[in-house]
């Protein structure tokens, strides 16, 4: 029998596992490729555009060419008064305009790059990682040993790591293209902004991880997990801007409900660095993650393997 | 008597259809049990169900005494080999046999000592760093042999070992079977199609039928080994019926002619085979009669057909 304490162990053997299939299977080089390409080409696109507009913008002012110093004219444009009460219109919030100018345009660009895509390259990836181990009856091998509550939060444990890898990269992939096309790049700001919003993206992505364990879980086949996977993002994201339509026009205790229940209400809050917006957030996604996760070990514990 | 494996009344639906209508099962500790029956009798359910892959929808289950299966209690003390599950197909045979032996609780010098026995018990080892996708079908199946005795289980639930598997690799599986057997400690559960398999391994037997055990017996209560023998000649001409009919008078002995030689049925208290030989093989030779074959009950798969009826 088991030692007491085994199902900790348990986890931690499945999610290493796990990590050391990724690598054999080469899934863990793909996911890193996809986010470090992404991030490659995604800042770099966007460095290219700021380059263009920044020389525009000096072209039509007459000060000469700006293809030679891309991000100097936004740097000036960035610390600039009438730019911070501008972003603070947009923003609504001063305080948070004055956060985000904080920032590098980099930083802040990878930020929402992160928090956008995140979910979506999470559900393509993760779907089917316990779906694939049920049809082809690995899961029997594991099943006879270990829990099912343990095999699930082992898998979950292992993919939160990778992503965070992937994320790291893909971070890492930005800060090397900025290092390269921007003129007055500065690496602490840029690096403490990079690693701060991987964090926050991958924090963010947690409670979309546990919904794709969810769908593999529960769903018979991978592609399926995947179709439903995506679809439930769809699905999700569309209840989130019909909670926020309702609860802006009053609409009631259940839409504050709905929306708390899913992990977009977070988002907004994860661009502070006020330590009382941001420790909440943090939590109610933790929270959310687990939520999903007992709702999903509820359906698999009544399973046929 | 103890029982590694009890079934009371177990009832396993799918959708209209009953895999399993109130099936019981006694497997006794230490035996051998052969599962006889057609396909979709539900042999495979009865070993899903044990093995806690299928929630029963009635009925009792008790696993070493410990009750139905939980993994918990059961890792490592159940083996099973799945008929049908595959190993992921990137991992290194070794390395999934550490990852097994580590879920259930082996450690250090004692999990390298079970995945090496294991391996070498599987004709395994020179494959420890192959990925598992790069097995052939036998090899795979003998890696699912592999994971089930992984760790030295008390219960081990076998589905169809020799299935799809070519002549060569069936006779090495054949091979660790008979050698499991003579090693002895374990409990074992055989599903198989191959009955004569079944009858070269298992000390009892049990036939089941549209999801109910119809007998479970001793092998030998079953064929008849004590009781009957048969034996297959080069010509019956010459036979000295008149001798042997004294030898074994009605009504305690059956004496009939086959096409290809004699049956002897005793019907008394059961003699034993070696008992009817010592006393049958005496007249045969002195009629120099020649002898082809003798066969000590009823092939197994005419005792099954004789029960089940079709």
């Amino acid at each position: 029998m088991n030692p007491p304490g085994a199902r900790g162990r348990d986890i931690w053997t499945v999610a290493a596992f796990e990590w050391r299939d990724a690598l054999h299977s080469r899934r863990a080089l793909a996911v890193g490729l996809l986010f470090l390409i992404l991030g490659l080409g995604a800042s770099w696109g966007f460095l290219r555009t700021l380059n263009r507009i920044e020389g525009q913008l000096v072209e039509s002012l007459g000060l000469g060419s700006g293809s030679e110093t891309t991000g100097n004219t936004t740097a000036i444009l960035w610390e600039s008064e009438v730019f911070r009460q501008i972003m603070t219109r947009l923003v609504g919030d001063r305080a948070l305009a004055q956060r985000l100018l904080s920032v590098p345009p980099l930083g802040l660009f990878f930020a929402w790059l992160a928090l956008s895509g995140t979910p979506l390259l999470v559900m393509l990836t993760a779907t089917p990682r316990i779906a694939e181990d049920l049809q082809q009856g690995a899961a029997r091998y594991v099943l006879l040993r270990t829990t099912r509550t343990a095999w699930i939060i082992g898998k979950f444990a292992g993919q939160a790591v990778l992503l965070a890898g992937a994320l790291a990269l893909g971070a890492l992939a930005t800060g090397a293209v900025g290092a390269l096309m921007l003129t007055s790049f500065e690496f602490a700001p840029h690096a403490a902004a990079l690693a701060q919003y991987a964090f926050r993206a991958w924090l963010y992505a947690l409670p979309f991880l546990a919904l794709a364990l969810v769908c593999s879980q529960v769903l018979p086949g991978p592609h399926l997990a995947t179709a439903v996977g995506l679809a439930s993002l769809i699905a999700t994201r569309i209840l989130h801007a019909l909670a926020q339509r309702y609860t802006a026009a009053g609409g009631g205790r259940v839409w504050d409900l709905v929306d708390l229940a899913l992990p977009y209400a977070q988002r907004g809050y994860l661009w502070w660095n006020d330590p009382a917006r941001l420790i909440p957030a943090a939590l109610t996604l933790g929270v959310l993650s687990a939520a999903y996760l007992a709702g999903g070990l509820l359906l698999f514990e009544r399973r046929s393997l | 008597m103890t029982l590694a494996l009890q079934l009371r009344g177990v009832v396993k639906r799918y959708g209209r259809l009953r895999a399993l209508d109130g099936l019981d099962l006694d497997v006794p500790t230490g035996c051998c049990l052969g599962l006889v029956g057609a396909n979709g009798a539900g042999k495979t359910t009865l070993i899903s169900v044990s093995a806690g892959f299928l929630r029963p929808q009635a009925g009792q289950v008790n696993v070493l005494g410990l009750g139905p299966f939980d993994a918990r209690r059961h890792a490592g003390r159940v083996g099973v080999l799945p008929q049908d599950a595959r190993p992921p197909p990137h991992a290194r045979v070794g390395e999934l046999l550490h990852f097994y032996g580590a879920l259930q609780g082996l450690r250090g010098a004692s999990l390298a000592s079970a995945v090496a026995t294991a391996l070498e018990r599987a004709h395994l080892s020179d494959r420890r760093q192959t990925p598992a996708a790069a097995l052939s079908h036998g090899m795979q199946r003998r890696f699912s042999v592999a994971q089930a005795l992984l760790g030295e289980p008390e219960l081990v639930l076998l589905d169809e070992p020799l299935a799809g598997l070519d002549p060569r690799e069936a006779v090495r599986m054949r091979g660790l079977l008979v050698d499991l057997r003579r090693d002895g400690g374990m409990t074992l559960v055989i599903s198989s199609h191959q009955l004569p398999d079944i009858e070269m391994l298992c000390d009892e037997v049990a036939f089941v039928d549209r999801g109910r055990r119809v007998r479970q017996d001793a092998l030998r209560n079953v064929t008849g080994r004590d009781s009957i023998l048969e034996i297959t000649l080069e010509s019956t001409a010459g036979l000295p019926w008149e001798d042997l009919r004294r030898a074994f008078p009605a009504p305690d002995y059956t004496l009939s002619e086959t096409a290809g030689g004699l049956r002897l049925e005793s019907h008394g208290a059961a003699a034993g085979e070696a008992d009817l030989n010592a006393r049958l093989l005496p007249l045969l030779l002195a009629a120099n009669a020649r002898i082809r074959e003798i066969r000590a009950g009823d092939p197994l798969e005419q005792a099954y057909l004789r029960q089940v009826g079709h």
